[in-house]
């Protein structure tokens, strides 16, 4: 509790407390961090923004096609505001971005803001849903290969694990397309519905792409796991839980698999970008309307604000996610969230 | 043997494990077996779902060169004033028929009694209006046979008259294309013409998905005879393996045109129960151009040895699995009557040599970049082979399509030695036009009397004259191995069994709709 200050040297003695206290602390640890992701998202934004200027080729050759004049080009491309100074464009870009204000494409056949708040949800849907699969397969077989570390099964287990790390994902997204939609015919070969029109009917549509974006993500997950789990199955608190009444099972799922989650969190965190750059591969191979699929119209098409605008979105998710996983560690491991704020105490 | 194994485990765990093993049988089945609003569209007597591997982005045809615009809505939503028939001659569409004077310099067209998807009334002034309005497109394939009209107007309701400054051959094939697409008075000005497509075909553009699909609705007021399917969705698959499973799992009926990969499955795709391939006449010729700046190759020898070297019958097979024909003469339609076997420059790498040793050349590198889609890079690699062999280095850099247009077809005009495959007629090399090589500022050679010959035959009245003026014309295009034609290129369609009416043959990429019904 604070106490009434009597005198200006007590004053500054309950500021200080104030300010170190240990909500205000992590107030301060928060707003620090927030901006930390701003500012990298502003860095991200300024690289994609010269890196795509100084690509090449013009959306005007795109449009007029092959027997446009110098003369018709630079006119299209006045009309289209690309002979404007650049940092008149990356203004204007970024203002339309957080203003949800980011005009129609150069080909006028579609609102960019729209069009990337729709494809949003199907390329989420496969990274969030391919992490969600990858992480829960990846503890169930990392477990088990470390409880069965001496023996067959989970030698079996583990090279299960390392040749799913040798498949790409879109080869096995074309396998998986032969055999379940072609030959059995048991889920479609490409597309994706939404939702709200058919629930069953859209987990059919991710459900192959899914499998296919997991394989290698579960592949890796699943070695840390095990890497983690072995480390965890020989500690002293295992012994007493088991000595306590507990099975073995129950005193590692229980007890160990929140010790051991903190790599698998990290990792996990770290794919999601690896997931996200597998959704441009798997929705062609899947043609389903994500942000990845219209990423490559535009990189071809040269729409550039079109595809900036997609990096950003892809960089905050990331930085987002990052940001969230340094909260989740506190969550997870309180011993990490004390050191913090003792630190933050000083 | 998934059942038998649910249950093996299910009897270990006990009745909870069983009510487990239970629910998610049930799932799995429920999941299998559920059919959704979007599958269930192919294989439907009243709709037909057909792939294309691109999506145009925009369907403003006057401005937008793209071919899938074309592969979407000609004919289908935006209709011309002619069509052109299989062997090239005019058939009756919006104008029900016409009467060109006897001195070739006017043209009269009586306009059909018809109704735009807008529910507006198709007229004399609808014509006056498009044809004005594409004389003045940007792309000169529209814009290039509309030259001539000096103007058009109005007779009355049902008939507009076209005066021409000179007679032309080509306008009126012309008419039954891009060019003569009739849109409402006033389209350009008050709707978006990149999203909204308004037209008198047989079909009305309802719904654009960016990216996604195009879904069409059978227009009830359609002037012609009504088409079979109620509703057609494109769905635009640029993967073009993926279109072949989407074919062949049922989630299609056609794929519209196979352009890249796909090329080498038509075969065995065809060859399976249920599923075969079209074939249309060429319609299009992939050439290798020269740079004429290039002073090494402004030497005939060269450009000669150039034209010897090429063997074609191997790239035809590498480039489109065999699907076209070999040819050594730019004709397009393929199918013309000026078309002929001349070659004068047949593969013979021993002449192709001899001239270069002739020309004084040696060790001659050329700078080749060429396109990284399509048919391209595996053409790359032969070309660079049968260069090396009589002695010529191609320096074959990739670029992507946008860059490739810049640096290449853009007025910079960086290259040696490119390929492309067109559609577009042999006019479009004349200099000036701003085609590849002779159309570009920077040309530095042109042919007088291929130019001169192409500005007299488009005016020549008679046609057996005209014809005789086209076959030279193709010789002396030929003779100069600026540009050297190397096949003409089938885009075949692959489709399921039990449809008909698909048309045999194309004059751009359109997919005619119209005749197209299930037998089943």
């Amino acid at each position: 509790m604070i106490q009434k200050p009597t005198n200006l040297s007590s004053m500054q003695s309950t500021s200080r407390r104030f300010f170190r206290s240990h909500k205000v602390q992590q107030l301060r640890g928060f707003i620090s961090q927030f901006f930390v992701l701003l500012l990298s998202a502003l860095i991200g934004s300024l690289v994609v923004f010269a890196l795509l200027r100084l690509l090449g080729g013009d959306v005007a050759y795109i449009l007029l096609g092959n027997e446009a004049t110098q003369d018709q080009v630079n006119s299209l491309r006045s009309e289209l505001g690309l002979d404007r100074a650049w940092f008149v464009q990356y203004f204007d870009w970024i203002k339309g971005f957080f203003t949800g204000d980011l005009g129609t494409s150069f080909s006028g056949s579609y609102e960019i803001f729209d069009q990337i708040g729709q494809r949003l949800i199907p390329t989420l849907l496969l990274a969030f849903g391919s992490l969600f699969v990858s992480i829960s397969l990846a503890i169930i077989l990392g477990t088990y290969a470390a409880m069965n570390a001496d023996n067959a099964k989970g030698v079996v287990t583990d090279i299960v694990s390392q040749v799913g790390t040798a498949i790409p994902a879109f080869w096995a997204g074309l396998i998986l397309v032969v055999v379940f939609s072609v030959s059995f015919g048991w889920f479609p070969a490409g597309g994706y519905v939404p939702i709200q029109e058919d629930f069953w009917g859209s987990l059919r549509s991710i459900f192959l792409p899914i499998v296919a974006l997991s394989l290698g993500i579960t592949s890796v997950t699943t070695r840390f796991v095990r890497s983690a789990m072995l480390d965890v199955l020989n500690e002293d608190y295992i012994r007493t839980a088991m000595a306590k009444g507990c099975t073995r099972k129950r005193a590692v799922f229980v007890h160990g698999l929140r010790n051991a989650s903190i790599p698998v969190v990290t990792v996990g965190a770290l794919q999601l970008g690896n997931l996200l750059a597998g959704t441009i591969v798997i929705e062609s191979v899947f043609v389903i309307p994500g942000l990845g699929q219209l990423l490559l119209t535009a990189v071809n098409g040269r729409e550039v604000i079109v595809v900036q605008s997609i990096v950003l979105v892809i960089l905050l998710i990331i930085l987002v996610m990052n940001f969230m996983l340094d909260i989740a560690y506190g969550l997870l491991d309180p011993r990490i969230r004390d050191k913090r704020n003792g630190a933050n105490h000083g | 043997m998934v059942n038998k194994r649910i249950n093996s485990i299910s009897a270990k765990t006990g009745s909870r494990g069983q009510c487990f093993f239970l629910a998610l049988k049930l799932i799995a089945l429920l999941f299998v077996t559920s059919t959704s609003v979007q599958f269930a569209v192919a294989q439907s007597s009243e709709s037909l779902v057909t792939s294309h591997p691109q999506d145009p982005q925009s369907w403003d045809y006057w401005s937008v060169s793209a071919t899938a615009i074309s592969a979407v809505t000609f004919i289908n939503v935006r209709q011309p004033l002619l069509e052109v028939l299989e062997d090239g001659s005019l058939a009756p569409l919006l104008a029900e028929s016409w009467d060109v004077s006897e001195d070739g310099l006017s043209v009269t067209f009586n306009i059909r009694e018809a109704s735009f998807s807008d529910g507006t009334e198709l007229d004399a002034n609808d014509v006056v209006y498009s044809l004005l309005k594409n004389k003045e497109s940007p792309l000169g394939s529209i814009a290039v046979p509309l030259s001539v009209v000096k103007d058009v107007t109005a007779v009355d309701d049902h008939t507009v008259q076209l005066h021409l400054s000179t007679p032309s051959q080509r306008l009126m094939t012309e008419l039954g294309k891009r060019a003569g697409i009739i849109v409402p008075e006033g389209a350009f000005e008050n709707l978006n013409v990149a999203k909204e497509v308004v037209g008198t075909g047989p079909y009305i553009f309802s719904e654009y998905n960016p990216g996604v699909d195009v879904k069409l609705v059978r227009n009830e007021n359609y002037w012609g005879d009504a088409p079979h399917f109620k509703n057609v969705t494109h769905r635009f698959i640029p993967d073009e393996t993926a279109a072949i499973n989407a074919l062949l799992a049922g989630d299609i009926d056609v794929i519209g045109a196979v352009l890249g990969e796909g090329l080498e499955r038509v075969d065995l795709i065809s060859s399976r129960d249920g599923f075969e391939a079209i074939v249309p006449p060429p319609f299009e010729i992939s050439y290798v151009f020269l740079d004429t700046t290039n002073k090494q190759l402004q030497n005939d020898k060269v450009r000669q040895a150039i034209a010897h070297g090429i063997e074609r019958e191997t790239l035809l097979i590498v480039g489109q699995n065999g699907l076209g024909e070999t040819t050594c003469q730019y004709v397009i339609p393929f199918n013309a009557t000026w078309n002929s076997e001349y070659c004068p420059y047949s593969y013979d790498p021993a002449r192709a040599q001899e001239l270069l040793r002739a020309a004084g050349v040696r060790n001659l590198t050329l700078y080749f970049p060429y396109l990284m889609v399509g048919e391209f890079p595996a053409l790359k690699e032969v070309l660079v082979s049968q260069m090396a062999q009589i002695g010529i280095t191609l320096d074959a850099k990739p670029l992507d399509l946008s860059t490739w247009f810049e640096q290449v077809w853009g007025d910079q005009g960086e290259y040696d030695f490119a390929s492309i495959t067109d559609g577009d007629t042999i006019e479009a090399f004349q200099s000036g036009r701003g085609r590849a090589p002779f159309g570009k500022p920077t040309t530095a050679v042109t042919n007088e009397a291929f130019d001169n010959l192409v500005s007299d035959a488009d005016q020549i009245i008679d046609r057996d004259e005209y014809l005789a003026a086209m076959v030279k014309m193709t010789k002396i295009f030929a003779d100069d191995a600026w540009v050297i034609p190397l096949y003409a290129k089938s885009t075949p369609v692959l489709a399921r069994k039990g449809l008909a009416g698909i048309k045999p043959y194309r004059n751009i990429m359109e997919f005619d709709l119209r005749r197209i019904h299930s037998t089943e």
